[in-house]
């Protein structure tokens, strides 16, 4: 008996350190650094990158975390500069490092960040930028779970020919010449051409520009009655009030965070807005059903409606916290080799996603083959944007064509 | 390239380089008066753009009477940096004064973020889509306001200084303050209400401007370095090559975008400005200051 008791006695010290520090373990914070531009140009994509990540972890943690952990998402500025962000790519990997980034950049600073990633060997996911050639480069370690040029462009091309089924459709082309806005708009070219379909007038202008009445009168003297508009919310702005002074009202197929951003209706005429059938083509919208708890909560915290940037990360959130709870529950260590192993194997069902994607699940090269997007319209007297495009996941029929 | 896109680009372009003068008369002023090439020069205009933008939230005036009425305050904001930044540069070397307004500019920028967000603003009047029809030409409401309070400000700016004894004081001390100072003008005083004079103009421009563009925390870099381009262009130091200067860059700027359909239109801008530099290194009408 004695030598049972000691036997327990000697079991119980042995096995009181390993629940304490599994317990420990358990409640150890997890944090995840994520590279947004907080200054600088791009601040905006950042500053709403900040508040839908912190409505994400809000969501994540009171629904048990992740595998029982808390997760925090650390953000460092980059302020949408390549050059800042090498030097915080650096100070992530070497230094600090870190097993994965989460990136919530445009398309140029994350270029950047993914070549860094590549030479570090360490998962950068690419939750914001759309450039499609970033995935044509043979990277191993950058996953990019957002949609891509090339399936926007097709998108707009699709909407398009829905439009040429109920009229004569003249369009042209109208965007700011940054990668983002040229890049997508050749994607366009190049299918518009390759499905037969002549383009009036192409009027590239800079962002920069604070006079769009010359862009905006060429496409106008081309005769086009459909205009493809890439362009941020600063240009989109200044060329919805060219076109209200040359009272010119195309139907509009928009690209890009400028047609639908939430704040349009606050800085245009909305009564314009819907002349034009203000539409754009877009990886989220606060009217789908299964976006209804990030969109409550985001309101109720941050008093706006979400806009797409600040979808982007959310949505980024949950495919870390996927590869994270893959990594721990296969009893790994969370290290980089391991985490890009977790990145290959998730599949993540599209119901438990706020964007309107099928699912999100990455081939060999980083690409989300289950991404999709849609295309949104302002109604209601150009002040809610509603779901019209694909007719899958259409809340709305589009505007006719006049 | 019709004849018609392109009169619409020029009348516009014209319009713009209007308001592009009154912003680089007040920096070709400071300049001339203190040898200082403030590179915080478009920031201070941005922080009078978001005061407009208060003022008319908050009263519902027009854009163009906010900016009249942001003047005492911009005065008040000129003064202040005087004090604290400029006036310890005055006469020091060229990369020091730079290297203090530019940081004078990353910290202005930073404040209106912090304050402001990284949100556009901007202000929606009934005049915002009213245009006035030149036979095919559209020209815009605001822009045309804007165009002439400009026109207005930089003309009582050129009274002033041709016909009221602190004019008088001011140019002396442009061209020699040694001998200002010998000649019994007080330079410090002249150079302190140069700058207060010159930062409160600016409220005058981010009114014209609000009538028909917008504001964010880093609009006024992009201010900044036209303005910088208008008075090296025009001369440095010369009010009059300023205005000439701002002009013509306002129609080059919206006839390179009007003609060459391509991303190096704003490529064309930069070679057309470095090449009158090349040929007019005085400036456009060749009295200013060597570079």
């Amino acid at each position: 008996m004695n030598k049972f008791l000691g036997a327990a006695f000697g079991l119980s010290l042995a096995i009181v350190p390993l629940t304490s520090s599994s317990a420990q373990a358990q409640a150890e914070e997890i944090v995840i650094p994520a590279i947004t531009a907080l200054s600088g140009p791009t601040a905006v994509i950042g500053q709403d990158t900040q508040k839908g990540v912190a409505v994400a972890l809000e969501h994540i943690n009171a629904d048990g975390g992740v595998a029982g952990r808390p997760l925090r998402i650390q953000l460092y500025d980059t302020q949408g500069d390549p050059g800042v962000v090498r030097q915080v790519m650096e100070r992530l990997t070497r230094l600090e490092r870190a097993p994965i980034i989460l990136g919530c950049e445009i398309s140029a600073a994350t270029s950047a960040a993914a070549q860094f990633a590549e030479q570090a060997r360490v998962p950068l996911l690419n939750s914001s930028a759309v450039s499609a050639e970033l995935l044509e480069r043979g990277y191993k370690w950058y996953f990019s779970d957002q949609i891509t040029a090339d399936s926007e462009a097709a998108t707009v091309v699709d909407f398009v020919e829905n439009l040429m089924t109920q009229g004569d459709v003249v369009p042209a082309l109208l965007y700011e010449d940054s990668p983002r806005g040229a890049g997508t708009i050749e994607w366009v070219e190049a299918l518009l051409e390759a499905r037969g379909i002549e383009i009036a007038a192409s009027a590239p202008y800079s962002r920069a520009d604070r006079n769009l009445l010359p862009p905006v009168k060429r496409v106008q003297t081309s005769g086009a009655n459909v205009v493809i508009w890439a362009g941020y919310t600063e240009d989109v702005v200044a060329g919805l009030q060219a076109m209200q002074q040359l009272d010119f009202k195309p139907y509009i197929v928009g690209i890009g965070g400028g047609p639908g951003d939430v704040r349009i209706p606050q800085l245009v005429d909305p009564g314009f807005i819907e002349d034009v059938n203000l539409s754009t083509v877009d990886y989220f919208n606060p009217d789908m059903d299964r976006a209804q708890r990030f969109v409550n909560a985001y309101e109720e915290k941050h008093g706006i409606v979400p806009s797409s940037y600040a979808s982007m990360c959310y949505r980024g959130a949950y495919t870390l916290k996927a590869a994270l709870e893959k990594t721990l529950e296969a009893r790994q260590e969370l290290t980089a080799e391991n985490l890009r192993a977790a990145l290959l194997g998730i599949d993540i069902p599209g119901d438990q996603l706020i964007s309107p994607f099928a699912r999100i699940k990455f081939d060999e090269h980083g690409r989300n083959v289950g991404s999709q997007n849609l295309i949104a319209q302002w109604k209601d007297g150009g002040t809610k944007k509603v779901t019209v495009w694909p007719p899958e996941v259409a809340v709305q029929e589009p505007n006719p064509l006049k | 390239m019709s004849i018609e896109l392109l009169l619409q680009a020029a009348v516009s372009g014209f319009l713009m380089g209007g308001i592009y003068a009154l912003i680089a008369l007040a920096l070709a002023l400071a300049f001339g008066v203190m040898g200082v090439l403030n590179f915080a020069h478009g920031d201070l205009l941005m922080v009078g753009m978001y005061g407009v933008v208060l003022i008319c939230a908050s009263t519902s005036v027009s854009p163009f009477l906010a900016g009249v009425l942001m003047v005492p305050a911009m005065m008040a904001i000129g003064w202040v940096v005087f004090v604290l930044f400029i006036r310890p540069v005055v006469g020091a070397a060229p990369l020091v004064q730079a290297q203090l307004t530019i940081g004078l500019s990353f910290v202005i920028q930073s404040a209106a973020l912090l304050w402001f967000g990284a949100d556009l603003f901007n202000v929606r009047t009934e005049l915002g889509a009213s245009t006035i029809r030149l036979g095919a030409i559209v020209v815009s409401m605001p822009l045309l306001i804007g165009f002439v309070v400009a026109l207005v400000a930089s003309g009582l700016l050129a009274w002033f200084l041709s016909a009221t004894v602190w004019g008088y004081r001011i140019r002396a001390t442009a061209e020699d303050p040694v001998m200002a100072q010998l000649c019994g003008v007080p330079v410090r005083r002249v150079q302190r209400w140069v700058f207060v004079g010159a930062t409160g103009s600016l409220a005058i421009a981010a009114g014209c401007l609000m009538g028909f563009y917008h504001v964010t925390p880093v609009v006024g870099l992009q201010f900044s370095v036209l303005s910088l381009m208008i008075v090296v262009l025009g001369g440095l130091g010369d009010l009059r090559g300023a205005m000439v200067a701002a002009l013509a860059f306002g129609v080059a700027e919206a006839l390179a975008s009007a003609i060459f359909n391509s991303a190096s239109a704003p490529a064309g801008l930069y070679i057309l400005f470095g090449a009158a530099l090349l040929l007019r290194p005085h400036g456009l009408l060749g009295r200013g200051a060597t570079i």
